[in-house]
């Protein structure tokens, strides 16, 4: 196993009022088991504020749990991140040769004097111009910038990268191009990732498997090839709000109505029943816990033989 | 009558650097009652055209030559004074960023009935919030007596979304420009605000121009879609025509990247 996460709780105070008064908690995860194995890519899917981007950043070790284990496999140098917005995510005043070379000078990897070199190399890998190198942020585009992000959490030769959102600022074209590069960079050093997106069709083009998340938790672990045969009803409802591009197809959508509770004032029972068709007495009580069903799935429902399929 | 015809259109951006020819001999119509989607990546143009209708188009960009025509008066040789009554008035826009669109120290309240009132003369300030409620009201937003005493950093993306959708009817508009509304959005928020649309489209027979980078947002909403790469119109056409038999080399690389499950 390469990275494990057992029962992770993560929070994180928010402040009340003008009188303090007793703290409030934004519940970020609620008890959290993942692995991650060698060379494997897990799918981390959800809404915002679901506290995806809390557990990958727990994941890499940027965060530590309130309460729970992470083990991984390596060094610390073996875990890297590469961050959503590809433009907060690099120094403007660091020429791209330094920031993709950054982390192999902190680790004393090389001398600062193969860096460009170095920097020449890690670029053409990402796809890009090796002159690139002496060149500064504000020159690229975004699929260029996520391509240098890329470059950078490669340069230590890493076993796992947390792929947080990589995508979701790129228009469709661009996005597909990075999707191939990292499935390319993949095949050549057989990395793990960990992919967070918010987006299904993303999450299906690249994941062997995938976990749902919903306000804190998992509600579904699932292979990849179940991903359109869902087993919870939140998962059904992403399913079908992913928008088909085919025009034939007038699906009978499923809309989820109003927003995601609060993280702060939890749901009692189920996190997921303001919003759920299929709810009944018991989800309002007692929060039902992931449990496996058929084919190795895992899913936190009382009513999975209810949900349809719907693709 | 075409409700909205625009007949090659030139917007250029003369700067340091070069002219770029954002929008560069763009022909489009917009009939009543139809939605038209113009899909392109990024920096293909497609937000500068729809800011050209408005004539909203940001320094030093200018609209070099062509029409606009709307109801059969050219929007480019309009005056100022005359433009005001259509821009926020007959033609209504709403952006992708609902957070930055809106101001964050007036209340929805004030927003939406300064737009009310600016543009309905049938309304004055003691009406003007019985029509705020029923705006908020028919976007979807639930108990609008009580949200909409509420700034926006009180809502969530979605909601502000809404919200930008009824200052936007506020005016009652022949046409509603949709710039990206649902790309800052998650999905299930996003399948939201797409069936919102199309409902008040039905509902209040207006003309939407849809702007999107995704094939499949195109396929779920529009009627005819047109599509955009460096500034021009490379295919256009019914959305099913388009999507069974795409001519054009960069609509099929844009179909082909479109994920699927």
């Amino acid at each position: 196993m390469l990275l494990e996460l057992k029962n992770i709780v993560k929070r994180f105070p928010v402040k009340r009022g003008f009188f303090g008064g007793g703290r409030d908690f934004v519940h970020a995860l609620s008890d959290v088991s993942l692995f991650i194995k060698e060379g494997e890519t897990l799918g981390l899917v959800g809404e915002s504020g679901c506290g995806k981007s809390t557990l990958g950043r727990i994941a890499v070790g940027l965060y530590k749990p309130d309460s729970g284990t992470v083990v991984f496999g390596g060094s610390s140098k073996e875990r890297q991140i590469v961050f959503q917005d590809p433009y907060s995510s690099l120094n403007p005043r660091m020429c791209v040769g330094n920031i993709v070379t950054e982390p192999l000078i902190i680790n004393k990897l090389i001398k600062k004097n193969e860096r460009f070199k170095k920097a020449g190399e890690l670029l053409k890998e990402a796809g890009l111009n090796e002159e690139f190198a002496q060149r500064y942020p504000h020159e690229f585009s975004g699929g260029q910038r996520q391509r240098i992000c890329i470059a950078r959490a490669i340069s230590t030769r890493p076993r796992l990268i947390v792929a947080d959102e990589p995508v979701s600022s790129l228009d469709v074209a661009v996005q597909a191009d990075i999707l191939e590069l990292l499935k390319d960079l993949q095949a050549r050093y057989k990395m793990a990732y960990l992919f967070i997106s918010h987006d299904l069709r993303v999450i299906s083009k690249l994941c062997s498997r995938v976990a749902v998340m919903y306000l804190g938790k998992i509600v579904e672990l699932m292979d990849a090839k179940f991903i359109k045969e869902p087993l919870h009803p939140y998962t059904e409802a992403l399913l079908s709000a992913v928008p088909l591009p085919d025009p034939k197809i007038k699906k009978k959508r499923i809309i989820l109505e109003g927003d995601v509770p609060s993280p702060i004032d939890l749901p009692k029972g189920c996190a997921f029943n303001p919003r759920c068709r299929y709810k009944e007495d018991v989800c309002m009580k007692d929060a039902p816990v992931l449990e496996s069903k058929a084919d190795k799935r895992q899913a936190a429902c009382y009513f999975t033989q209810k949900v349809r399929n719907i693709l | 009558m075409t409700l909205l015809d625009i007949k090659n259109l030139r917007t250029y951006f003369d700067t340091e650097a070069g002219l770029v020819k954002a929008v560069d001999g763009v022909d489009l119509s917009l009939e009543r009652g139809e939605i038209v989607a113009v899909v392109g990546g990024s920096g293909s143009g497609k937000t500068i055209l729809a800011l050209s209708i408005l004539k909203l188009v940001p320094e030093p960009g200018k609209i070099v030559s062509g029409e606009i025509s709307y109801n059969g008066i050219d929007l480019v040789k309009l005056p100022a004074s005359e433009l005001r009554k259509v821009r926020g008035g007959k033609i209504s826009m709403i952006f992708q960023e609902p957070m930055t669109a809106l101001n964050p120290v007036f209340t929805i309240e004030n927003q939406i009935s300064e737009a009310i009132l600016t543009h309905d003369k049938t309304f004055d300030n003691r009406a003007a919030p019985g029509r705020t409620a029923e705006l908020l009201s028919m976007v979807g937003i639930p108990d609008p007596v009580k949200k909409m005493k509420a700034y926006p950093n009180e809502l969530s993306g979605g909601m502000r979304q809404r919200v930008m959708i009824a200052m936007a009817l506020a005016s009652k508009p022949d046409i509603l420009i949709a710039d990206e509304p649902t790309t800052a959005l998650d999905v299930t928020i996003q399948a939201q605000i797409l069936e919102l649309i199309a409902s008040l489209q039905v509902k209040l027979g207006m003309a939407v121009i849809f702007i999107t980078h995704d094939f499949g947002i195109v396929a779920q909403v529009a009627h005819r879609v047109y599509v955009m790469h460096d500034g021009r119109v490379v295919e256009s056409g019914k959305v099913g025509d388009v999507f069974e038999r795409p001519k054009d080399d960069y609509t099929k690389k844009l179909l082909a990247t479109v994920p699927v499950l």
